[in-house]
C-alpha cells in the first residue's frame, strides 16, 4: 500500500471534496485535463466529460449512482494516441478494470493517463435512476452516499451487476479515494498507489494521514455481502440456462440489435462479425433452415451471437453490467456473461482487469497444457 | 451463378458402392447447378475435356468435382479449369472415394454420404473468390543431406545439371553404408570399386561444396527459398592442409574401436574411417578431459603417459609427465594418487595402477636420456627460496620460460621435506638426486646452506636484482605435544628426529619406542625407529584408525612390520627415572561431540590412566612454518604465510609464496601444483599483467561435454597390477626401498587396462610429427548458413541392434555376428584384411569357420520388432553364402534359414539359382534359438541353430561355427528430430513419409523437400540410386524453372475491420504480420505467410482471413452438409 | 434411442488427419457413415465459431483433429487449437451442450487405423449421448 493523504470533507460533501482535489490538480498543472462524470444542464444522466479549466468542475458528480456507460471506452480513445499532456481519469473500479483489459488489447495506452478510482458504492440500472425522484440534483448523490455507507439504503435497488460486484476497489490504479471507514465520510483517504499517483497527491498538497483502520473490516463486510449475492446470482443463472431449451428461451427475445456489444467496453471490434457479410445469408439458405423444422424464428443466429461473444470476450468480462443496461428487451445479459466468464477465467487461471502483466488467455499458448482437452474421454481438468 | 457438378466412377472404385448417377441427379437440383454429370474416369483426358467444354459452352463460373482425394487430383482439375479460362479457385473438389466408397459398407449410406458431400462442395464453391497464384523465385542452389550412395548420386546429378550443391554428411567421410560393404549383389562387383570413384567425383566436382562432420541445425523459409543453418563439428585437423600421409596415426598412442568396422577393428584417436575416406583429411576423436587428469592437482596428462607406456614409448611418456611434473621419480613413489580414486576402470574391476606406471617410466629414463627442452632466454632473474617440491617445480617452470633462476636452500642438500621428511625406504635419495639433477641441468643456480632470515632477507634479494621471489620454505617446525616431560626434553620431536635420520644420523632410540600422533610423520617415525633396531614400536593415537590422516597403505605396511597401534589413547606425561624415560602415562578416550570441522573430538575417560612402558617417546603432532628470524611477510592465524589464493602473491607484490609454507603440511603433489600456479602468476607479473588472471593451457581444449568414451560392454575383468614388495623381516633390516620394480610387460599390460576416457589424450605426439602443421587441438565447432531453393533428404538407415532379441544370442556369443559385421570381415579394408575368421572370448580373430548359418528376418516381418520386410536381407544372405563358399571353401556347409526367398530384382532369381548350385542348404523356417548348449558330441563347442523346417515339419538342430544375422533396416535414431527440422512426417514404421505412396514417392508434405534412398524405407542399392536420381531431377526441375507458383491460400487482414489488437502477431508462427503504427492496423507479408490461419481463428472481428478458407466458405460447407443430411438422411 | 444415427462434423488438418483419413480409405478400413470431414489447412485455423456453427445447426458432435504435438506443419497450430477447444469445452456445458460433443484429437498422417478406431468410438459415445437438440430448439427460440 502506498502513501495515504487526508482530504477533508466539509459542506458540499464528498463531491465537493473531490472537486477541490481535482481543482488543485488542474490549477497546479499536475495534470492538463481530467475525465470525470458530469451533471448535464436540463438532463438527468451523468456523462463523462473532459475538463481542462479548474473553474469548470462545478458540475462533476463522480459518485452519483448513475452509470450511463462504461467510461473505459472513452479513456481508451483518449489514451490510444498521445494527447500531449498528462491527464487524469476518475473512474469506477469496473471501468478501471475494463481499461486494464483494453490496454492489453492495444486499444488503450498508459503513458499519459493517471487512473483515479474510489470505493465504489455501485449504481442503479439506468432506467431506475431516471425514475428516481430528484435524481438530477447534486444532493441526491450525497444522500445516496450516506445511505450506501451507513448501510440503511431506502432508495431503489442497485443494479444486479453492482450488487454482485466483489471489486468495490480496483486491483490496480494510481490514486485511490477511500470513502469507507472514514467515520461516516468526514474525510476521504486519498492513497497514491504508484509513483505517478503519489506525485499527484504531492501536487495537491494534501496532509499525510494514517489509513483508516476500520476500513479493511468495512470493506470485508461489503465484499462479503456482494459475494453472497453473486453466488446466488450464479446459481440462479446456471439453472436458467442449464438446458439448451432454457438457454434458447433466455435469449429468445434478442433482436440482434447488438446494443450489448456496443455498450460492452471490451467488445473492441470496429464492426461486429455478425454485421459483416459473413452473416449475409442467401435467402434460399434461410429457407432451407426453415424447411428443417417447418418453421424458423427470425432473426436467426441470436444464440449463435451470444455464444460467439462469450467465446470472444468472456475471459475479459469485468461484469460492469452495461450489456444488461443496454438491452432494449430487458435480457439479463450480464448475468450470463459473469456466470460463464467465471468458468472461462478460472479455466485459464486468469482474472479480467487484475494486472497488466497477465496476457489474455487466447493470445498465448504453452506446449504442455490442458491434457484433459485432448482425446475422447474428457478427463477432469488438470487430470 | 452457373455451377457444373461432376462425379467420377473411378472405374468401379466409386461406382461399385455409390449410385453416381443418382448423386448427379441430386446435385442437379441444388441451387446454382446448371449441369451435373457422371463419368467413368474424370481424371482422364476425355473426362477433363468434358469439363473444359462445359465451362466454355455453358459459361460455367464454378466447378465441383466429386471423385478421389483432392490430395491426388485437385491440381489436375484446377489446371483443366484454368485451360478453359476459369480461375482455378472457382473449383472445389470433394472425395467420394477415400471418404465414401472405400470406407462405407452399404450402398445406401454411401450414396447418401456422397450426396451430402456434393451439396457441401456446391454450397462452398458459391462463396469462392478468384485468386491469383503467386510466383516466387527459386534459389538455384540445392542442399543434399546425407553422403551415402543416395546423397552422392543426387548431388552429382544436380551438380552435373549445372547447379551448386551443398552436400552435408554427419560422419567424417562420405560413402555411407555401401562403402562399408564388401561385394554388392547380384553382380558381385566390389562396393569400393564402384563406390570410391563416386566419392572422388563428389570431392572434385567444382559445383559440389562438401561439408563432412556437419549436421543441419535449423531450416527456415519455404519452397524455393530455404535458409539452412549447419553446424560443423571440429575434426581438429585442417582440411586442405592435411595431406593424409598418416604419420600422426603411427605415433598416436590411443586405440579405439572403429565404428566404420562395426566395432570389430580399431583405429587411433587420430585417424580415418578407412583408407579411401573422402575427404582424406584425418580426424581426431575427442571426449571430455579424462577424470584422472582432471583429478591431478598438477594437471598431469595421466591418460597420455599411460597410453604411451602401453605403446612402449617410455621416453615419450616421461617427456609428457615432465611437462607438468619435474619430479616423476619422487611422485612415482610418494604420490597419494587422487587420479586413481577417479579412474573409471574402477567401475569395471579396479583402478589402473597409475602411480606404479609413473614410477616404472621414471626409473627407466635417467636425467641424461632426454635432451633438455629448448629455452628462449629472458633478461629477468627470479629467486626461489626453498628447494622442496614447490620450489623445485617453480624453479624448473621458471627456467623453461627463460628466466634466470637461483634457488636458495637452508640445508646442505636440496629437496626440502622430500629429503629430510620422507624416509629413504619410501623415497631412496638417489631417486631424488636424479630428479633434482634433471631440474638443475636446465641451468638453475643452487645455493645451499643459506637460510632466509639468518643469512639473507627478501630485501637483499631485491637489491641483488631479482625481479621476483618465490618463497617455498615448507613447514619444518615440529609442534609441541603439550604433555608432561616435554619441558625436560624427554619428548623427541619426530620431525626433527626424522630430519637427522634422513641426513644420515642413525642412532637407535632403545628397544621400546612410543610414537604420539596419527599422521604420516608418526608412521614414518615409527617405521624408521623400527629400522633403527627398536623391536617394540607403538603408535599412540587419540582417535580411531578410520580417523588417522596417514595413508592407509603406509599403515598397512607398518602393521606388517610389527608396529603396534593404540587407538583412543591420549598421552598424559612421560614417566622417567633419573632422566631416563621408562614409560608414557596415558588415558583412554572416547569420541566426544563433533568440532567445527565435524570431527568428533576425543574426550579422556576419567580414571582410565594406564602406562605404556617405553624407553623413548617420539611426538608427531603436526608441523608449523619456521619463521624464526624474519617477519617480512604477514602470516595467517595458523602461522602460515598469507597470500592471494589465486595468484599466491604476498603483501609484497614481487614476492609470491606457496607449498606447505602457505597451506600447512600437505601432499607433495599439492606442493607441485602450487609451484605451477606461482610460476603462472610470476610470469604474468613480470610481463606486467594481472597475476590473478586465469591460466590457459595453450593449444589444448577438451570439449567440456561431460561425456567420456563409453565403457565397452564386452570388456573383461582383469587383475590390477600389484608391484612386488620386500618382505617385512627383510625391510626392517635397513632403509632399502620397500616397493620393488615391475617389468615392462607388466607395466604395458597394466596400461592396457586404461579405458581411454578422453578418447584423444592430447599427448600432442601427432602435432610433433605433422609436417604440414595441419593439427589444431583447439579447433571449435562453427555455424554456417546456406541459401537453397530445394532440399534432398538422403539420411539413410540404421542397422537394428539384435541384442534385445535374446534368442539369437547376439552379444553373448562372439561368433554370432550381424550382416554389417560380416561385410567388414569380408572387406579387404576391414579388420581381418578380408579373411573370414572366428573370434575367441577376448574378441581376437582366430581361424576360419568350418560351417555357418545365415538367419533372415531378424527383427523384420516380426510383430514384436518391425512388421515390415527389410527387402535386402534375402539377397544379402545369398551373397554371404556365396562369399563363404568362395573364401572359406566350396565344401563349407552353409545353412540359409529363410521365411520366403524374395528375389524380385533384375538378375536376382539367377543369383539365387547360382547359390543353390553352389550347395547352400536352404531351410524354410524361422530360427527359434541360437545356443551353445550341446546335446550331443557333434554340437560340443559350437553354436546350434534351432529351427523348424516348415516344409518337412521337422525340428532341426544345426551345429555351426558362425552365425550371421540379417537384422532389420531401421529408420535413423534421430529421424524424429531430423523430420521436425525439415517439416517431414514419419510413417508408422519410423521412416520418412512420402507425399503419396504411388504418385509422390519422392515428395514430402513440405514443398521443395524431396526424399532419396533408405530414409524413406528399406531399399537396395539399385532402387536407392534410381530414387536419388529421381529426387535430383525434382530439384533440378524446380531450379530450372527458376520460379514456382505457390498456393494463394495466404492470410489477408481487412484494414477496415482490423482494430489493431495485434493478437494475431503473437499467434503467427511465420512472423508474417506487422503492425502499421500510422493506420493502427495489422498487415500480412504474403511472402512469409504460409497460410496456417492462426491469425484468422484468433481474430474476433474476422478482419484476418485465409484466402480460400474464409469463414463464410467454411460456414457454407458446414451448412451444405447439414442441410443435405436433413434432406437425404445418413 | 436405438435407431438414432448421430451426424458428426470433423474439422481435420490437411497434413495429418486428412491424410490419415485418406490412408484409412486406401486401406479399405470401415469408417462410420456418420462422419463428415471438413478439410482445413491446420487445426490452428479452426475458429471457435466453426464449432458453434456446426453444433447450433444440427451436428450432434464435432471432432477437431490435427498433428501430434511437435509435428504441426506450421509448428504450433495444434497448441492454439487446444486452447480454443478448452475454452468452448468450458462454455458449451453451461448451455446444456455436453463437453463430450466437442473433442480434440491428434491423429498423425500414418495413423489410418487410429483414425478409423477413434471416429468409430466417438460416434458410439455421441450415440450414447443422444441427439443434440440445439438446432431444433433454436429454430423457434
Amino acid at each position: 500500500m502506498g502513501t495515504v493523504a487526508r482530504l477533508e470533507v466539509k459542506e458540499g460533501g464528498c463531491t465537493a471534496a473531490i472537486r477541490g482535489f481535482l481543482h488543485g490538480l488542474l490549477e497546479s498543472r499536475a495534470v492538463g485535463a481530467v475525465m470525470v462524470a458530469q451533471r448535464l444542464p436540463r438532463k438527468v444522466l451523468r456523462m463523462p466529460a473532459l475538463v481542462t479549466d479548474p473553474h469548470r468542475l462545478e458540475g462533476i458528480d463522480p459518485f452519483s449512482p448513475c452509470f450511463a456507460l462504461n467510461a473505459a471506452r472513452m479513456a481508451a480513445r483518449l489514451s490510444r494516441r498521445s494527447m500531449g499532456v498528462r491527464w487524469a481519469a476518475l473512474m469506477r473500479p469496473c471501468e478501471v478494470r475494463a481499461f486494464v483489459e483494453l490496454v492489453k488489447l492495444k486499444q488503450a495506452g498508459t503513458e499519459e493517463i493517471v487512473l483515479i478510482s474510489f470505493d465504489c458504492p455501485g449504481a442503479l440500472p439506468t432506467r431506475e435512476f431516471l425514475r428516481s425522484p430528484g435524481a438530477e440534483t447534486a444532493e441526491s448523490t450525497e444522500r445516496f452516499l450516506r445511505e450506501a455507507f451507513s448501510g440503511e439504503a431506502t432508495g431503489p435497488e442497485l443494479a444486479h451487476a453492482c450488487r454482485a460486484c466483489e471489486h468495490p476497489v480496483p486491483p490496480s490504479c494510481d490514486v485511490h479515494i477511500g470513502l469507507l471507514g472514514t467515520d461516516g465520510g468526514s474525510w476521504l483517504a486519498v492513497e497514491g498507489r504508484t509513483p505517478a499517483g503519489q506525485e499527484l497527491i504531492a501536487a495537491a498538497k494534501l496532509p499525510p494521514a494514517e489509513a483508516p483502520d476500520s476500513r479493511e473490516a468495512a470493506l470485508r463486510g461489503w465484499i462479503g455481502r456482494r459475494a453472497a449475492y453473486r453466488d446466488a446470482l450464479f446459481a440462479r443463472t446456471e439453472a436458467a440456462v442449464a438446458t439448451i431449451e432454457g438457454a434458447a428461451a433466455y435469449f429468445a427475445d434478442c433482436v440482434l440489435c447488438t446494443n450489448c456489444r456496443v455498450a460492452c467496453p471490451l467488445c473492441y471490434c470496429r464492426e461486429c462479425v455478425f454485421a459483416t457479410d459473413v452473416f449475409e445469408h442467401d435467402p434460399f439458405q434461410i429457407l432451407l433452415w426453415a424447411e428443417r423444422g417447418g418453421v424458423l424464428k427470425l432473426p436467426t443466429d441470436t444464440l449463435f451471437f451470444h455464444l460467439t461473444r462469450l467465446a470472444h470476450m468472456s475471459t475479459a468480462c469485468v461484469g460492469c453490467g452495461q450489456c444488461s443496461n443496454a438491452c432494449p428487451q430487458g435480457i439479463a445479459v450480464m448475468e450470463v456473461f459473469r456466470t460463464v466468464g467465471r468458468r472461462t477465467q478460472q479455466a485459464f487461471g486468469y482474472e479480467a482487469g487484475r494486472s497488466l502483466e497477465e496476457p489474455p488467455p487466447l493470445s498465448v499458448f504453452r506446449e504442455e497444457e490442458f491434457p484433459e482437452a485432448v482425446g475422447l474421454d474428457p478427463r477432469p481438468a488438470g487430470g | 451463378m452457373r455451377i457444373g457438378f461432376y462425379i467420377c466412377h473411378c472405374g468401379v472404385n466409386i461406382a461399385s458402392r455409390v449410385r453416381v448417377a443418382e448423386v448427379a441427379e441430386f446435385a442437379r437440383r441444388l441451387p446454382g447447378v446448371v449441369v451435373a454429370r457422371d463419368s467413368k474416369f474424370l481424371c482422364s483426358d476425355p473426362g477433363q475435356e468434358m469439363i473444359e467444354n462445359d465451362i466454355r459452352r455453358l459459361r460455367l463460373d464454378r466447378v465441383v468435382v466429386a471423385s478421389c482425394s483432392p490430395r491426388l487430383h485437385e491440381k489436375t482439375f484446377q489446371a483443366a479449369c484454368r485451360r478453359a479460362g476459369l480461375n482455378a479457385y472457382f473449383f472445389q473438389m470433394t472425395s467420394v472415394r477415400e471418404q465414401v466408397s472405400w470406407v462405407t459398407d452399404d450402398e445406401e449410406s454411401a450414396t447418401r454420404k456422397a450426396k451430402t458431400l456434393a451439396a457441401a462442395a456446391v454450397q462452398r464453391v458459391r462463396r469462392h473468390h478468384a485468386l491469383e497464384t503467386r510466383e516466387v523465385k527459386v534459389h538455384p542452389d540445392v542442399l543434399v543431406v546425407g553422403g551415402g550412395i543416395a546423397g552422392m548420386q543426387a548431388a552429382l546429378d544436380i551438380a552435373n545439371g549445372g547447379h551448386r550443391v551443398f552436400l552435408v554428411e554427419k560422419q567424417t567421410t562420405i560413402g555411407g553404408h555401401m562403402l562399408q560393404f564388401d561385394k554388392t549383389f547380384p553382380t558381385l562387383d566390389c562396393a569400393a570399386c564402384i563406390g570410391t570413384p563416386k566419392m572422388v567425383e563428389v570431392a572434385q566436382h567444382p559445383e559440389i561444396t562438401l561439408y563432412t562432420g556437419t549436421e543441419v541445425r535449423a531450416v527456415s523459409g519455404f519452397i524455393g527459398n530455404y535458409t539452412v543453418t549447419l553446424r560443423r563439428h571440429p575434426r581438429y585437423v585442417k582440411e586442405g592442409v592435411c595431406t593424409g600421409c598418416g604419420e600422426c596415426a603411427k605415433v598416436c598412442p590411443v586405440e579405439l574401436p572403429n565404428p566404420w568396422d562395426a566395432g570389430l577393428g580399431s583405429r587411433r584417436a587420430i585417424g580415418r574411417a578407412f583408407p579411401q575416406a573422402i575427404p582424406i583429411t584425418f580426424d581426431i576423436v575427442k571426449k571430455d578431459r579424462a577424470p584422472c587428469q582432471a583429478a591431478c592437482p598438477a594437471g598431469i596428462n595421466v591418460q597420455g603417459y599411460v597410453q604411451l607406456i602401453r605403446e612402449g614409448k617410455i621416453r615419450e611418456a616421461v617427456r609428457l609427465i615432465l611437462e607438468r611434473l619435474p619430479l616423476p621419480g619422487v611422485l612415482g613413489r610418494v604420490c597419494p594418487h587422487p587420479c586413481e580414486e577417479r579412474c573409471r576402470r574402477g567401475e569395471v574391476d579396479a583402478p589402473v595402477a597409475i602411480r606404479a606406471l609413473k614410477r616404472f617410466a621414471a626409473d627407466r629414463i635417467g636425467p641424461d636420456d632426454l635432451p633438455p627442452p629448448p629455452i628462449a632466454e629472458r633478461p629477468q632473474r627470479v629467486a626461489v627460496v626453498g628447494s622442496g617440491p614447490a620450489g623445485l617445480t617453480a624453479a624448473y617452470d621458471l627456467r623453461l620460460r627463460g628466466y634466470g633462476v637461483t634457488m636458495f636452500e637452508a640445508l646442505e642438500r636440496p629437496g626440502g621435506m622430500l629429503r629430510v621428511g620422507i624416509p629413504d625406504y619410501r623415497l631412496p635419495p638417489e631417486v631424488l638426486d636424479r630428479d633434482i639433477a634433471r631440474i638443475l641441468r636446465t641451468g638453475i643456480e643452487l645455493r645451499t646452506g643459506v637460510r632466509l632470515g639468518r643469512d639473507f632477507r627478501l630485501e637483499d634479494l631485491k637489491a641483488e636484482g631479482y625481479a621476483a621471489v618465490f618463497v617455498a620454505i615448507g613447514a619444518h617446525r615440529g609442534l609441541q605435544a603439550g604433555i608432561g616431560g616435554e619441558e625436560s626434553g624427554l619428548v623427541v620431536n619426530a620431525v626433527d628426529w626424522l630430519r637427522r635420520v634422513n641426513l644420515g644420523e642413525r642412532s637407535p632410540l632403545g628397544p621400546r619406542v612410543a610414537v604420539i600422533g596419527g599422521g604420516n610423520v608418526a608412521v614414518d617415525a615409527a617405521r624408521a625407529a623400527r629400522r633403527l633396531g627398536s623391536p617394540e614400536v607403538e603408535i599412540v593415537y587419540r582417535r580411531t584408525r578410520e580417523e588417522m590422516p596417514a595413508y592407509a597403505e603406509e599403515v598397512e605396511e607398518a602393521l606388517a612390520e610389527g608396529i603396534g597401534f593404540r587407538f583412543l589413547t591420549a598421552p598424559r606425561r612421560v614417566l622417567s627415572r633419573r632422566g631416563r624415560t621408562y614409560g608414557l602415562e596415558c588415558l583412554r578416550t572416547e569420541p566426544g561431540p563433533p568440532d567445527e570441522r565435524g570431527r568428533r573430538r576425543p574426550v579422556p575417560v576419567a580414571g582410565s590412566e594406564f602406562v605404556i612402558e617405553c624407553d623413548a617417546v617420539l611426538a608427531a603432532v603436526g608441523q608449523g612454518v619456521d619463521l624464526e628470524g624474519w617477519g617480512e611477510l604477514p602470516t595467517t592465524p595458523r602461522g602460515t604465510l598469507a597470500v592471494d589464493p589465486r595468484s599466491l602473491q604476498t603483501a609484497l607484490p614481487w614476492v609470491f609464496a606457496g607449498g606447505d609454507a602457505v597451506t600447512g603440511p600437505a601432499s607433495v603433489i599439492e606442493a607441485v601444483a602450487a609451484g605451477h600456479r606461482a610460476v603462472e602468476a610470476i610470469d604474468r607479473f613480470l610481463q606486467g599483467e594481472d597475476p590473478a588472471g586465469l591460466e590457459a593451457e595453450a593449444g589444448r581444449r577438451f570439449p567440456a561435454t561431460g561425456e567420456w568414451t563409453p565403457i565397452p560392454t564386452a570388456v573383461r575383468r582383469r587383475e590390477r597390477l600389484h608391484p612386488p614388495h620386500r618382505g617385512p623381516a627383510e625391510r626392517c633390516e635397513g632403509f632399502a626401498e620397500v616397493e620393488l620394480e615391475v617389468t615392462e610387460e607388466q607395466a604395458r599390460a597394466e596400461a592396457g587396462r586404461c579405458l581411454n576416457c578422453g578418447a584423444c589424450c592430447e599427448c600432442l605426439e601427432c602435432v610433433r610429427v605433422c609436417e604440414p602443421r595441419a593439427i589444431d587441438h583447439g579447433m571449435a565447432a562453427e555455424e554456417i548458413q546456406v541459401q537453397v531453393g530445394s532440399i534432398v533428404l538422403a539420411t539413410g538407415y540404421d542397422v537394428m541392434d539384435p541384442s534385445p532379441l535374446k534368442a539369437f544370442g547376439y552379444g553373448r556369443y562372439p561368433n554370432v555376428i550381424t550382416s554389417l559385421e560380416f561385410e567388414r570381415l569380408s572387406n579387404a579394408t576391414g579388420p581381418t584384411g578380408g579373411r573370414l575368421l572366428l573370434r575367441d572370448e577376448t574378441g581376437r580373430f582366430t581361424r576360419p569357420p568350418r560351417s555357418a548359418a545365415i538367419v533372415h528376418c531378424v527383427g523384420s516381418r516380426d510383430v514384436n520388432a518391425h512388421a515390415y520386410c527389410s527387402r535386402v536381407c534375402c539377397m544379402a544372405a545369398l551373397k554371404y553364402s556365396h562369399l563363404l563358399h568362395e573364401k572359406v571353401g566350396p565344401s563349407t556347409p552353409v545353412y540359409d534359414f529363410y521365411i520366403d526367398q524374395r528375389c524380385y530384382g533384375k538378375g536376382y532369381e539367377e543369383f539365387y539359382r547360382r547359390c543353390q548350385e553352389e550347395g547352400t542348404v536352404f531351410i524354410r523356417g524361422r530360427v527359434a534359438e541360437i545356443t551353445d548348449r550341446a546335446v550331443d558330441p557333434s554340437e560340443a563347442g559350437r553354436l546350434v541353430a534351432v529351427a523348424e523346417d516348415t516344409l518337412s515339419g521337422m525340428l532341426l538342430r544345426v551345429p555351426v561355427d558362425l552365425v550371421i544375422l540379417c537384422p532389420a533396416m531401421e529408420s535413423r535414431r534421430d529421424a524424429a528430430e531430423v523430420g521436425r527440422i525439415f517439416g517431414v512426417n514419419r510413417g508408422a514404421d519410423g521412416f520418412f513419409l512420402e507425399e503419396h505412396p504411388k504418385l509422390g514417392p519422392l515428395n514430402t508434405a513440405t514443398d521443395g523437400v524431396f526424399l532419396a534412398g533408405a530414409c524413406q524405407g528399406p531399399k537396395d542399392i539399385p532402387d536407392t540410386v534410381a530414387q536419388a536420381s529421381g529426387a535430383a531431377a525434382k530439384a533440378l526441375a524446380l531450379a530450372g524453372r527458376g520460379a514456382v507458383a505457390i498456393p494463394s491460400a495466404v492470410s489477408t487482414i481487412d484494414p477496415d475491420l482490423c482494430a489493431g489488437c495485434q493478437t494475431c502477431i503473437g499467434l503467427c508462427p511465420c512472423s508474417a504480420i506487422e503492425f502499421d503504427e500510422r493506420r493502427r492496423v495489422c498487415g500480412v507479408n504474403e511472402a512469409l505467410c504460409k497460410g496456417c490461419g492462426s491469425c484468422a481463428a484468433g481474430c474476433p472481428s474476422g478482419a484476418a482471413r485465409v484466402s480460400h478458407f474464409r469463414k463464410e466458405q467454411i460456414f457454407a460447407e458446414c451448412d451444405g452438409l447439414l442441410n443435405a443430411v436433413r434432406a437425404v438422411g445418413i | 434411442m436405438p435407431d438414432f444415427e448421430p451426424i458428426l462434423i470433423a474439422f481435420v488438418c490437411n497434413w495429418c488427419t486428412y491424410t490419415a483419413a485418406d490412408l484409412a480409405g486406401t486401406s479399405r478400413l470401415s469408417v462410420p457413415k456418420n462422419l463428415r470431414l471438413i478439410r482445413v489447412m491446420c487445426t490452428g485455423m479452426v475458429d471457435p465459431q466453426y464449432i458453434l456453427k456446426a453444433l447450433l445447426h444440427g451436428a450432434d458432435g464435432v471432432l477437431v483433429s490435427g498433428c501430434h504435438p511437435g509435428d504441426c506443419h506450421y509448428r504450433n497450430g495444434n497448441y492454439k487449437a487446444r486452447r480454443r477447444i478448452k475454452l468452448l469445452q468450458e462454455i458449451l456445458p453451461c448451455f446444456g451442450i455436453e463437453a463430450e460433443r466437442l473433442r480434440l484429437t491428434w491423429i498423425g498422417a500414418s495413423d489410418g487405423i487410429r483414425f478409423a478406431q477413434i471416429t468409430r468410438e466417438l460416434v458410439d459415445k455421441i450415440r450414447q449421448l443422444g441427439p443434440n437438440r440445439a438446432a431444433e430448439v433454436t429454430a423457434l427460440c
